[in-house]
């Protein structure tokens, strides 16, 4: 938000912002999955300001 | 009588659009454009000897092109380069204030337009910029601003805010009388004791960015992933700096659908780097890309990565590195990146 | 004497003025002399094949390069209940008592670890003066790590045996007479009576896993939540750096015990403020962390009654937002707050100059750009490593280097005097269309 960028998805920490290493691989390998789709998703939404898309 | 070379891209050299973007750099021997009325403006104790102009990709998308620019320019033997107005338009901008920062540096008086708000502004480091309009529209007055700038410059005066001068002022360090703490307290008495203003350091500027349009079939489009990771080929090939990042890097992902743990590691010296050497996923999420390419949820996957290290690194190379990266990928015909952040 | 005074920290400073090598480390008259077979005992480890001593004295044509961390020698002497507790002393809560300190020498740890960025001392020329090691005798450590020993074990081993020879230089001190004593009363309740502002610091510490981590305690604090100190806990060893990232904006454990805002605010207590103390916090990697402990911290001192607070950092610009979360969030809660912050703003100063600013705090002091850049002449002699890392290039030779590279040159704890100015005076932004 600090930075402005138009279409923010959160992620669950700086080394590793497509993953999360306290999951097991087929989690993780899920949350990634969830995490590129909120992307996707941000992508297809119009914005006016900077805005924080929730993964689902 | 001062010789003045301006500098333009290809659309206000007539030579076209988009669909020209690419256009190397080329001389003429005569003012081209808004030259012609620049020209008048100036009057007739000053002449532009020669207009430079280049395609906005190929003048914004690599450093070298630069050089070649200044080449032709110094040819006509300039006492000033002029360049733009570029309004609003990034590529242009860029291109206009690497030109003036670039002549600077090989002592040749410069000046640039374009909106305080041009992304490019930032480039031109040193050398001065006024301001102009924010779109083409404004030629006149634009060109009326800049006109007066040259006249000074070439009387040897300096310019201010006076004449439309926009742009960071430079910070320079300097040694000061008392350490930082002994400032932080007296900084802290002067609050407490009601000052609401004194600070060291003034609130910054940030970038307003205007959001891209939605891309509202995915599944039909060409989507790119790129990283302030530092994620590389295990050797760090091409020598990627883990802190204070000077240049980005394009990787090659064709017939690759995952990211074998060993093959790539990560040298951003800002954060434990052991979980993404573990998983190069964590910082590249490719192997969900591919899938998602696979289902026909995305259209086609861009078959590389941009990457660089966003670790120290200062905001006007951070900010020229996406500059770089949007010509790049749109004349690669991306329309939709995801950029994973660190 | 009032109780806030009765009890607090006493440092006995002991001058060194000269360094030597001898058969017996001692103390003598501001002559300190370090038998190396002692010190070397101190940093004996498994994990260590050899390690390599030398001095470092001011003006000598001399560069340290990789430099890792560096530490006051200091004891609490025989009774005083350890020092640098949960590494060499017992885990006992210190800070009170009396402090021999060994002031003018330092032990340096200097090599390749991994992770550990290039870190530059000169002791001469320049760049000397930007680093507080530059006008210090330094005994320098450079090691040499065991076959096959994991890099976290020399780590861990260098780290607890710079501790341990930092006590064992202080120890030769005992017995002689202080060249001054300086008393700092342990800090005011907020109850006691006085209408001065209670001012303290929060110090964020920079904890993202091994290699760069802190310790408090002898326990890692990544993880953490943020935590009230009473000052005379820094000067006895409480918070010992592992962090070897950003050198130019890292605060070894030398610095800590020498927190220069606690120096500030020390000179100024019971005159124009009451010093309330030092809240440290971890700089979590994760942005919603991030948010917590600032908001907490952010309770702690508004609980603790402070009226206002001076906030340092640890690292680059993702610290920055550790500083301004607490900013905000201080300021939200009626507490006025100041940043120290270095400037980013590109080699030509022209960037915007902090990566994450506050939103609604705007009191900010500068320790300098950090992009700006220097040449250093070539030297005699180099110690920690052949090369400089960042250029590959012989270490005795002459060097351009951006100042980040410097030791603790732009140090976040406001150890330093540089600043940053516009290069002509700032005229107001021009608003649209009124230059045309």
């Amino acid at each position: 938000m600090r930075v402005g960028a138009p279409r923010i998805v959160p992620t669950r920490g700086i080394p590793y912002p497509a993953g999360d290493p306290s999951l097991g691989p087929a989690d993780e390998a899920a949350w990634r999955l969830r995490l590129v789709q909120a992307a996707m998703a941000a992508l297809g939404t119009p914005v006016k300001q900077p805005t924080v898309f929730e993964v689902a | 009588m001062s010789r003045v070379v301006h500098y333009i891209n290809q659309f206000f050299a007539g030579v076209g659009g988009e669909d020209s973007a690419d256009t190397p750099p080329t001389s003429r021997d005569e003012p081209v454009g808004p030259g012609r009325r620049l020209a008048q403006l100036i009057g007739p104790e000053h002449e532009v000897v020669a207009t430079v102009f280049c395609g906005d990709d190929h003048a914004s998308g690599d450093p070298a092109v630069i050089a070649e620019i200044i080449e032709l320019i110094g040819a006509h033997q300039p006492d000033l380069v002029v360049a733009g107005p570029a309004f609003t338009s990034g590529r242009y901008g860029l291109a206009c204030a690497r030109v003036v920062a670039a002549a600077a540096a090989a002592g040749i008086p410069a000046v640039a337009a374009m909106h305080p708000d041009n992304p490019g502004l930032d480039e031109a480091g040193s050398a001065p910029v006024v301001a102009s309009g924010e779109v083409a529209r404004r030629m006149g007055p634009s060109l009326d601003t800049l006109a007066a700038a040259v006249r000074r410059l070439l009387a040897g005066e300096e310019l201010t805010s006076d004449d439309g001068r926009v742009g960071a002022v430079p910070r320079r360090s300097r040694v000061a009388d008392d350490n930082a703490a002994n400032r932080a307290v007296d900084l802290v008495l002067g609050r407490l004791g009601g000052d609401t203003n004194s600070t060291e350091v003034p609130l910054p500027r940030f970038d307003r960015v205007t959001p891209a349009a939605p891309v509202d079939d995915l599944g039909a489009v060409k989507l790119a992933l790129v990283t302030e990771s530092a994620l590389v080929p295990d050797d760090n090939p091409d020598h990627l700096e883990s802190a204070r990042a000077t240049k980005w890097l394009r990787y090659g992902l064709e017939n690759r659908d995952t990211l074998v743990p060993g093959e790539w590691r990560s040298v951003h010296g800002g954060f434990s780097t052991v979980w993404a050497n573990e998983d190069p996923h964590r910082l590249l999420p490719l192997d969900v890309a591919r899938r998602l390419e696979g289902d026909g949820a995305i259209g086609s996957l861009y078959p590389a990565y941009l990457v660089t290290a966003g670790n120290g690194t200062s905001v006007g190379n951070a900010r020229r590195f996406g500059i770089e990266w949007a010509a790049d990928l749109r004349h690669s015909e991306v329309r939709a990146a995801i950029l994973t952040a660190t | 004497m009032s109780a806030d005074t009765a009890d607090g920290l006493t440092r006995l400073i002991h001058e060194v003025r000269e360094v030597a090598v001898g058969p017996e480390t001692t103390f003598d008259s501001g002559r300190l002399t370090v038998s190396l077979e002692a010190a070397r005992g101190c940093l004996a480890d498994p994990a260590l094949a050899d390690v390599r001593l030398s001095w470092a004295s001011p003006g000598e044509s001399v560069r340290i390069v990789k430099v890792l961390d560096a530490v006051e020698p200091r004891t609490k002497g025989a009774g005083g209940g350890g020092i640098f507790a949960g590494f060499i002393g017992p885990d006992r809560v210190q800070g009170r008592g009396q402090t021999h300190v060994l002031q003018g020498a330092v032990v340096v740890a200097a090599g390749y670890l991994p992770r550990a960025q290039e870190a530059v001392v000169e002791m001469s020329g320049p760049a000397a003066a930007l680093s507080p090691l530059g006008a210090t005798h330094n005994l320098v450590v450079e090691f040499t790590p065991a076959d096959g020993a994991p890099w976290e074990d020399v780590d861990r081993a260098l780290r607890r045996g710079v501790l341990a020879l930092a006590v064992h230089l202080a120890d030769a001190a005992i017995d002689s007479p202080a060249d001054a004593e300086q008393h700092f009363p342990a800090p005011r309740r907020p109850k006691a009576a006085s209408n001065r502002s209670r001012v303290g610091v929060v110090t964020n510490l920079q904890t993202q896993g091994t290699f760069k981590d802190i310790f408090v305690y002898g326990r890692s604090f990544s993880g953490g939540l943020p935590t009230i100190l009473d000052p005379g806990e820094l000067d006895d060893g409480a918070v010992v750096s592992g962090q070897f990232g950003h050198p130019s904006l890292k605060n070894p454990t030398f610095m800590h015990q020498n927190h220069p805002v606690v120096a500030a605010l020390r000179a100024r207590d019971g005159i124009d403020l009451d010093f309330a103390g030092v809240v440290i916090s971890p700089e979590p990697v994760v942005a919603g962390q991030k948010e917590l402990v600032s908001a907490h911290a952010a309770r702690l001192c508004a609980a603790a009654g402070w009226d206002a607070a001076i906030l340092t950092k640890e690292g680059g610009g993702n610290a920055d937002a550790d500083v301004a979360l607490k900013m905000d969030a201080l300021e939200d809660a009626g507490v006025i707050a100041v940043g120290l912050f270095a400037e980013m703003a590109g080699p030509d100063g022209t960037g915007p100059p902090i990566v994450v600013p506050p939103e609604r705090a705007t009191a900010m002091v500068s320790t300098g750009n950090y992009d700006e850049r220097l040449v250093l002449p070539a030297v005699e002699r180099a110690l920690g490593g052949d090369t400089v890392a960042l250029l590959d290039r012989p270490a005795t030779d002459e060097l351009e280097l951006p100042i980040a590279v410097v030791y603790c040159s732009l140090s976040p704890l406001g150890w330093g005097h540089l600043t940053c100015a516009p290069e002509v005076a700032t005229t107001p932004p021009i608003a649209e269309g009124a230059a045309l």
